[in-house]
């Protein structure tokens, strides 16, 4: 039984990857994989969806400072959406995954952020 | 004393005259008395007479005379004198007194005759008559005279014994034996005497004194007085009836043979048997009994005369021979009056003499006839021989008859078949729609040694590799036999295989194949026919007799005509099989193997296929965990039946799956379905109830496409069914809006989902359907699965149902309040049934949201712990317990392993989430293990 599902949306400007369902150490890593796979080498980041995640423990924490290591390494940049006031959310606030990656309330502005940002980036010399 | 004169006179008679005086003295001596005593005149004269002539025995008695005499009475009588040479003589003796003028007696006078010669030839005719009577007496023939009148004058010889009557009442008195019927050729006969013809061995029939008839030959010859007149016959009559009773029963017996030659059925042969036998035999009372093939009486099959007691006899002797021995020929012999001898130790002592025949024919014992005898007969050769005669004849014509009768019945059989195969080819195409092969094999294979009246019929199919294997068989399964035969019937099927020819074995008596296996198998003929498809061998049917009989050519053809049947049912069938398990297979395929094993809910769920034949259903269910922890339950049915609607009910199942599992709502999933359906090639129209159950809150969702109503039953046995959230059923209009409905369901309650076979029968409404389903479901039930085996005992009565029928059964488990206790296999999927049953928990526990999930997160990372350092590969398990308690709730994860906590990348987490999440968290560690315990204030309590 499958507790979450991926999907990714190759329309936008930016890799957006939404994880419906839950979390935990029988999926983790699993998903942590396919999200990397997501991401082709010369994509500026990644937006992790995580609004409709229902559940995260730790070995969901453990796979989002996975994902934004080997992002970092690659020279990428994590944006995540998790709204605010949710378990989910609150999870990620008490492990400071803050550290590694922005928190967004939702996914459109997390990818409005990762955007901007890019074109911050273009415009630095 | 006599004067000359007188003298002379006396000299001339022939009789001695003697005169003598009171004293005795002799003073007259004839010339004969000379003769007579040998005394001359000159010697006696003055002598003393009674001196001279009396013997001394005599001299009491010629006291008695001389007183008589000197009383003056003369004396008359026999006696014997005595000659001078000593010789007796005997004489009839006058004496008599004589008298002087004044009346004295003076003297006596005697004359003798001299009767010797008289005596000697007197006593030479009694000898001769005693003779003559001890020859007429000892005479095997009667001797009988009559006069010229026809009176009887000697009824003598055999006469009285041969025909009752006696001397003394017969003689004087015409015959009393001539019958009525024989009066006119007796007078004849009288005629040819009359004329003087003797003759010689006339035959005739003759009355007895008891009435009963002999038959007698006549030898006889005319007596004619002096004149030549007729005086009457002398006859010799000899008692012929035996002889001719011999001729006789020769006769009989030739026509008896011929009865027996006519003679078709057993019956007839055992008819004529009883009938004709017992008059030959001249027997009161006969009897016939056959045994059955395998040695059984099969009890009297013909009786005649009496009252039917030899038939015990008659069958004891019938079973009591059946060895191999010359002493089952031998007739048994019951004298009615002396003790009886085996083997049959049974009284009959009453009824007479009684002859019991074996009937033998070749090595086998086929019956008994008996025959019983009132008046004594005794068991002489002749009526021995014509008894061994009879058995023998009739044995060999009861074995001709049973030859007849069972190639007659063998006939009608087969013209009955004629009838029965088109009977054949029904029950054939019947089978296609709902026999199984086997079924179909086993019933046509009995019908054919029903059809051709054989003991075995056996049907053998080739299989994978070459192998013959029996298929169907009938009359094989005897004991003793069974191996033996199954043996016998692969070889001879490997020879039809082999040859793809027919095979006839008229008589198994001596020779090669197969005739040393069937007399092992007990089998005597048979006959047998390669099963042929498309020209190849595919298998063989034969059948077999414990009985020699011949298979003609009409026997060969109908074989050959069922096996065409028989292959062709086969590759029908084959061909139906082949296709009924690709459907069923499918099926069972598309059907869950197993329901979800989901935390918190009991599932139950059956599929039962419809009843016979092709009519593999659409009927399907399917029951999911979605990610959210939600159950979804989907039951429906595809219209038709078949390969082709397994598979669309196959896709509709996935179909329907991955609508769930992207999140989509009963309506919403049911609107997927439907275009799906449009757009596939078969469109088959499918009603459908799709649900989704929240395990913990026991709300759920459901949308109906035309499905019959699931139902709802309360632990009271209240039930109702869930009419809203209906809408058309799939496929049925392109135009259909799907509108689902949300209900919840009272703590016990079970929700059933079901399709139509359950709750159809013929005759009966769709409402009183439902109505016996509510009925049937409202028993309460501790467990699911009785409560769906129940619901399907009562509504499908067996072998009822024509449709297939799927049942699924849904009951969300309560929650123990206060405490619950967990045990887990220590694997990373365990976590998920963890968070289920504890959140459902914590739901009752009246946790909020935040609560839950803050307590969820911390256990789970205990549980994660536990399962990371699990201790074994097999069989590693931990526990949780969560109890509520002080205000809040506190939890325990205890499990086997040594470990301690680690900051190690990553694992910090879970011990500084475990630490943020709980208002204590601590480890236990002892030699059993470690626990974890947690405690977390809820605002609720």
């Amino acid at each position: 039984v499958t507790l979450a599902t991926i999907s990714v949306d190759p329309r936008a400007p930016a890799i957006v990857a939404r994880v419906s369902g839950e979390i935990d150490l029988s999926n983790a890593h699993d998903l942590g994989q396919q999200i990397l796979d997501a991401v082709p080498s010369d994509a500026a980041g990644l937006v992790l969806d995580l609004v409709e995640t229902h559940y995260l423990d730790s070995a969901g924490v453990r796979l989002v400072f996975e994902v934004a290591s080997r992002l970092r390494d690659r020279g990428q940049t994590l944006v995540i959406a998790a709204t605010e006031g949710t378990p989910v959310r609150r999870i990620l606030e008490l492990t400071e995954v803050g550290q590694v990656a922005q928190l967004h309330d939702d996914g459109a502005t997390a990818l409005a952020t990762l955007t901007n940002e890019r074109r911050a980036g273009l415009g630095r010399p | 004393v006599p004067n000359n004169f007188e003298a002379y006179l006396l000299d001339q008679i022939h009789a001695a005259t003697i005169v003598v005086d009171t004293n005795g003295a002799v003073r007259f001596w004839n010339h004969y008395a000379e003769v007579l005593s040998g005394y001359s005149r000159e010697e006696v004269l003055g002598r003393k007479g009674i001196d001279l002539l009396v013997p001394e025995t005599e001299h009491s008695r010629v006291r008695e005379i001389l007183a008589a005499l000197e009383r003056g009475e003369s004396w008359e009588g026999q006696a014997r004198l005595r000659r001078k040479d000593g010789m007796l003589v005997e004489v009839q003796q006058t004496i008599t007194p004589l008298r002087d003028r004044d009346g004295r007696i003076v003297g006596r006078a005697s004359i003798s005759l001299d009767v010797s010669e008289r005596r000697r030839l007197e006593r030479e005719l009694r000898q001769a008559i005693t003779t003559l009577e001890h020859v007429m007496s000892t005479s095997p023939l009667a001797i009988i005279n009559m006069d010229a009148d026809g009176n009887v004058t000697m009824w003598a010889g055999a006469a009285e014994e041969m025909f009752g009557w006696s001397a003394d009442e017969v003689e004087g008195r015409p015959l009393p034996t001539v019958p009525p019927e024989e009066l006119e050729r007796f007078q004849r006969i009288r005629e040819r005497h009359r004329a003087g013809e003797r003759l010689q061995g006339v035959e005739a029939r003759r009355l007895r004194k008891d009435g009963s008839k002999i038959d007698i030959a006549i030898f006889s010859s005319s007596l004619f007085d002096d004149e030549g007149g007729f005086a009457g016959t002398v006859a010799y009559v000899a008692d012929i009836t035996d002889v001719k009773r011999a001729q006789h029963r020769l006769e009989l017996l030739n026509e008896v043979t011929a009865a027996f030659s006519r003679a078709v059925t057993v019956h007839d042969v055992a008819s004529v048997l009883v009938q004709q036998g017992r008059n030959a035999l001249d027997a009161t009372e006969a009897a016939v009994s056959a045994l059955a093939a395998h040695g059984a009486a099969s009890g009297v099959i013909a009786a005649s005369g009496g009252d039917g007691r030899i038939v015990a006899a008659c069958s004891q002797v019938a079973t009591a021979r059946p060895g191999r021995d010359r002493a089952r020929r031998r007739i048994v012999w019951l004298d009615g009056s002396s003790a009886l001898s085996e083997p049959v130790a049974v009284p009959y002592r009453d009824l007479g003499d009684i002859a019991v025949v074996p009937l033998v024919a070749g090595q086998r014992t086929i019956g008994a006839a008996a025959f019983r005898f009132a008046r004594p007969a005794p068991l002489d050769s002749e009526r021995r021989g014509f008894l061994r005669a009879l058995g023998d004849q009739s044995a060999l014509a009861f074995e001709r008859a049973e030859l007849f009768e069972r190639e007659r019945t063998a006939r009608s059989n087969a013209e009955r078949l004629a009838i029965r195969l088109s009977q054949v080819q029904a029950v054939t195409d019947a089978a296609l729609a709902h026999l199984a092969l086997d079924d179909l094999l086993e019933e046509l294979i009995e019908r054919v040694r029903e059809a051709l009246g054989t003991d075995t019929a056996t049907l053998l199919l080739l299989e994978e590799g070459g192998v013959l294997s029996v298929r169907a068989s009938a009359g094989v399964e005897l004991e003793d036999v069974a191996e033996v035969r199954t043996a016998v019937a692969e070889w001879i099927a490997g020879r039809l295989v082999a040859t793809r020819r027919p095979l006839v074995v008229e008589e198994a008596a001596s020779g090669n194949f197969p005739v040393p296996q069937l007399r092992r198998a007990g089998l005597r003929s048979v006959a047998g026919v390669p099963l042929l498809a498309g020209g190849r061998a595919i298998g063989a049917l034969h059948v077999g007799s414990e009985q020699p009989r011949s298979f003609g050519r009409e026997d060969v053809r109908l074989l050959e005509l069922v096996a065409d049947r028989v292959a062709v049912a086969i590759e029908n069938s084959r061909h139906f099989e082949h296709e009924r398990t690709i459907a069923e297979t499918l099926q069972r395929s598309l059907l869950p193997n197993r329901l979800p094993d989901v935390a918190g809910v009991a599932l139950a769920a059956r599929y039962e296929p419809g009843g016979a034949g092709l009519k593999v259903g659409g009927d399907w269910y399917d029951a999911l965990e979605l990610p959210d922890g939600q159950l979804a339950v989907a039951i429906g049915d595809v219209v038709g039946h078949g390969i082709e609607a397994a598979s669309a009910m196959g896709q509709l199942r996935n179909a329907l799956r991955v609508h769930l599992l992207e999140g989509a709502g009963p309506a919403e999933a049911l609107r997927g379905l439907d275009r799906l359906v449009h757009a596939s090639e078969s469109g088959e129209v499918t009603t459908l109830v799709c649900l989704l159950l929240d395990p913990g809150t026991r709300r759920f969702r459901y949308a109906s496409a035309g499905h019959p109503p699931p139902l709802v039953v309360e632990p009271s046995g209240a039930a109702r069914f869930l009419e809203a959230g209906r809408s058309l059923p799939l496929g049925a209009s392109t135009a259909t809006i799907y509108v689902e409905a949300t209900d919840e369901l009272a703590p016990g309650s079970t929700l059933l989902l079901y399709t139509d076979g359950l709750i159809e029968r013929r005759g009966h409404s769709l409402d009183r359907g439902l109505q016996r389903l509510a009925q049937a479901a409202g028993v309460g039930t501790e467990d699911v699965e009785e409560l769906v085996e129940h619901v399907l005992r009562e509504l499908l009565e067996a072998g009822q149902h024509e449709d297939d029928v799927a049942l699924v059964a849904v009951r969300p488990l309560p929650v123990p309040a206060g405490r619950i206790m967990l045990t887990l296999p220590a694997s990373p999927e365990a976590l998920r049934s963890l968070r289920r049953v504890l959140g459902r928990f914590l739901h009752e526990a009246g946790a909020d949201r935040d609560e839950a999930f803050d307590v969820l997160v911390a256990a789970g990372e205990a549980a994660a712990n536990a399962i990371e350092h699990a201790y074994g590969p097999f069989d590693a398990r931990f526990e949780v317990e969560a109890e509520l308690a002080g205000g809040g709730v506190e939890i325990a994860v205890r499990d086997r392993g040594h470990w301690r906590p680690s900051r190690r990348q990553g694992r910090g987490h879970g011990l500084s989430l475990m630490a943020a999440l709980t208002d204590a968290c601590e480890f236990e560690r002892d030699e059993t293990g470690t626990v974890v315990r947690m405690r977390r204030k809820l605002r609720a309590l």
